[in-house]
């Protein structure tokens, strides 16, 4: 054995020992610890910031590509006009529609309603040198944003083209060269074709046939076909291998009979056995069924049906309670010789309670707890509302079929007006509705949702008599599963 | 110190927490890392793994004990787990009876700086220098030290009483120089 002076010794020297640490050591610890958080700033922008420039590209693309056609047509009827196919006498006068829907660029000028237009192709302009569709308008369609932009493409250098005819013609056209000049300038605004505005007029274009036929065609044909441009390819699908995973589930609340969803239901009897003797009519007797304590536990499985969707089973037993005031409590073997005062005028009240040991007579000198035993089998279908980190919600929704195990709830026998207690007076097979709105909240590598639920019993509670009383329990409910998410 | 509610900050992910927290405790903590290794770029690699576990551990803390307890048996278990994973200790750490040296009861007394008797630790063997550092300064019995380094209890013991006399015999040597070095001074 050695003497443990040394060791002190030693172990005092060493308890001084100290280093400054470089400060590289504490910038890599910070990275490790605080790094996931830090980086997520950038991963986030690395995405928002082409898809906000993708956004942006397509809302200019196309948000031109409507605009820009419907200018550049509106102006071509000053400048086609230059074409020598095209002569007054030739064309049909103006209607006051389609003057009206000339740009304010030429106002003026003595365009013809039904212009000219100028045909993309050498062939096309001989076969169908004017334009036949006066009345035809400009309707936007989502199929022919290709057709519209190429046409727009074209429309500027063809208008420029134009003008300079027209110069050369110089009145020989339509044309004046006052109109001309007005015509230069709406060149001008079609140069610039970004401050464009839409024409909210009704625009005398060309037929679809005749868009197709100028236009679409030649782009068309440049377009490579699907199957060209993307040979095709077995597609590859990635489906996420979703597991049953089981946890613990809970709750607590209140409980109530409910005769519908919200009202509860009222005892009333008019054989007031206390009463009669006394006054000789009968007094109205009226009690509510007082919800009470409720609570339940039991296993939880769920299974991911998706990204968002999850299916969730269970088995649980499930405590309901209800209170009711009661009178006295009358035993049955001695009632018939110690009370002969309730058994006259009585005799439905007698006959009911006879078949049983001892009944409750109706009245408030106690309060009586209804208790249910239920051995549940819910499944729903949970809901997760948002993917937070930190609060994820979730909405679920769904059945579950209740067996009765076990109750002591007393049966009001309206009738008779007393309570007794009837094994076969309640329905031992129940179907609820259920809905819950849990957060979720994860502790320490285990994930706890937690929240309000609300259940309502479909099927009535009662198997005899004529009054409804279905179950309704609303409570907290708790979900607890072990680990974290896989999904 | 106020402890509690700087471990509070630190979980709350406060980083001026996080580095009152580190500058407090990494100064001592080089110097329990810097015994377990050759060198001090290891030692503050120890250092830096201990401190990232506390951080990352820190909810486990339960303030029944002192933080700065709980932070040196990170760094004494990132210590032996770096001994463990780094091959040029992983070598040097098998615990063989090859190399026996003269076992000495004689206790002499310890007239080295704290600096001195550091580096003669680390002149140790590894498996000396870390059951040596484990049992005398961490005060794990050999049981534990078995445990830990996946040895019978025995082996602990008699490594650590061959890494004690050793370390004796090395601590005799030096005071007997320093004295002549301070005898020879005029």
């Amino acid at each position: 054995m050695h003497d443990p002076k040394f060791e002190k010794e030693v172990q005092q020297k060493l308890e001084e020992l100290s280093f400054s640490p470089s400060d590289a050591v504490w910038t890599r610890v910070e990275q490790a610890v605080n790094g996931k958080k830090r980086r997520r700033v950038p991963v986030f922008w690395l995405f928002l910031l082409p898809a906000l420039v993708m956004t942006g590209a397509g809302v200019i693309y196309f948000s031109g590509t409507r605009k820009v056609p419907a200018t550049a047509m509106a102006q071509r009827p000053a400048i086609v006009p230059a074409s020598p196919v095209t002569s007054p006498a030739a064309t049909p006068p103006a209607s006051p529609s389609t003057a009206s829907s000339l740009p304010a660029a030429a106002p003026t000028s003595s365009a013809p309603a039904n212009p000219v237009y100028p045909s993309s192709t050498a062939t096309s302009a001989h076969t169908n040198p004017t334009y036949t569709k006066p009345t035809d308008t400009y309707r936007p369609s989502s199929g022919m944003s290709v057709v519209r932009q190429s046409h727009a493409r074209r429309a500027a250098p063809a208008a420029i083209s134009g003008v300079a005819a027209a110069d050369e013609t110089s009145g020989e056209g339509v044309l004046s060269g006052h109109s001309a000049e007005a015509a230069v300038s709406s060149v001008k605004s079609v140069a610039s074709t970004a401050t464009a505005k839409a024409v909210t007029a009704r625009v005398t274009l060309p037929g679809r046939n005749d868009f197709g036929r100028h236009y679409a065609a030649p782009t068309a044909a440049r377009l490579p076909t699907t199957s060209q441009a993307f040979p095709a390819k077995a597609p590859i699908r990635l489906k996420p291998k979703y597991s049953w995973e089981s946890g613990f589930a809970g709750g607590i609340g209140l409980s109530s009979q409910n005769k519908t969803l919200f009202q509860q239901p009222t005892i009333m009897s008019d054989l007031s056995p206390n009463a009669a003797p006394i006054t000789g009519r009968p007094k109205t007797y009226t009690s509510q069924v007082q919800p009470d304590l409720s609570y339940w536990a039991g296993i939880v499985v769920q299974r991911p049906l998706s990204k968002v969707l999850t299916l969730s089973l269970g088995l649980d037993l499930h405590y309901y309670s209800t209170k009711v005031q009661i009178g006295e409590k009358v035993d049955n073997s001695l009632s018939a010789s110690s009370s002969p005062s309730l058994l006259t005028g009585q005799s439905q009240y007698v006959q009911t309670a006879a078949a049983y040991p001892y009944y409750y007579s109706v009245g408030n000198k106690d309060v009586f707890v209804n208790r249910y035993y239920f051995l549940e089998l819910p499944g729903s279908v949970v809901w997760q509302v948002n993917h937070s980190r930190n609060l994820p919600l979730f909405w679920e929704g769904g059945f579950s079929l209740a067996y009765l195990v076990s109750s002591n709830a007393l049966y009001f026998n309206s009738k008779s007006g007393v309570f007794y207690k009837d094994g076969n007076a309640t329905k031992k097979t129940q179907i609820n509705l259920t809905t819950a709105l849990l957060v979720g909240l994860p502790i320490r590598g285990l994930r706890l949702q937690a929240g309000p639920q609300v259940q309502y019993g479909l099927t009535s509670l009662q198997s005899q008599g004529s009054g409804m009383q279905h179950l309704f329990y609303g409570g907290l409910r708790l979900v607890l599963l072990p680990g974290k998410a896989k999904n | 110190m106020d402890y509690h509610q700087l471990v509070k900050d630190c979980l709350r992910g406060n980083t001026a927490a996080q580095r009152q927290l580190y500058e407090h405790f990494a100064g001592n903590m080089l110097g329990v890392c810097y015994r377990y290794t050759k060198s001090m770029v290891d030692a503050e690699d120890v250092l830096q793994e201990g401190f990232i576990m506390v951080f990352k551990n820190l909810h486990q803390f339960s303030f029944s004990g002192e933080l700065g307890g709980w932070v040196r048996r990170i760094m004494v278990n990132t210590a032996i787990n770096y001994l463990k994973k780094h091959s040029r200790y992983q070598t040097e750490l098998l615990f063989t009876e090859g190399v026996l040296h003269p076992v000495s009861d004689d206790d002499p007394e310890v007239l080295l700086s704290t600096k001195e008797l550091a580096d003669l630790i680390r002149q140790l063997p590894p498996g000396y220098q870390t059951i040596f550092n484990l049992h005398a300064v961490e005060g794990y019995s050999h049981v534990e030290i078995g445990k830990i380094l996946g040895i019978n209890e025995g082996t602990s013991r008699s490594q650590y009483a061959r890494a004690r006399s050793l370390l004796i015999s090395w601590i005799k040597k030096l005071s007997a120089v320093t004295k002549n070095e301070t005898y020879a001074r005029p």
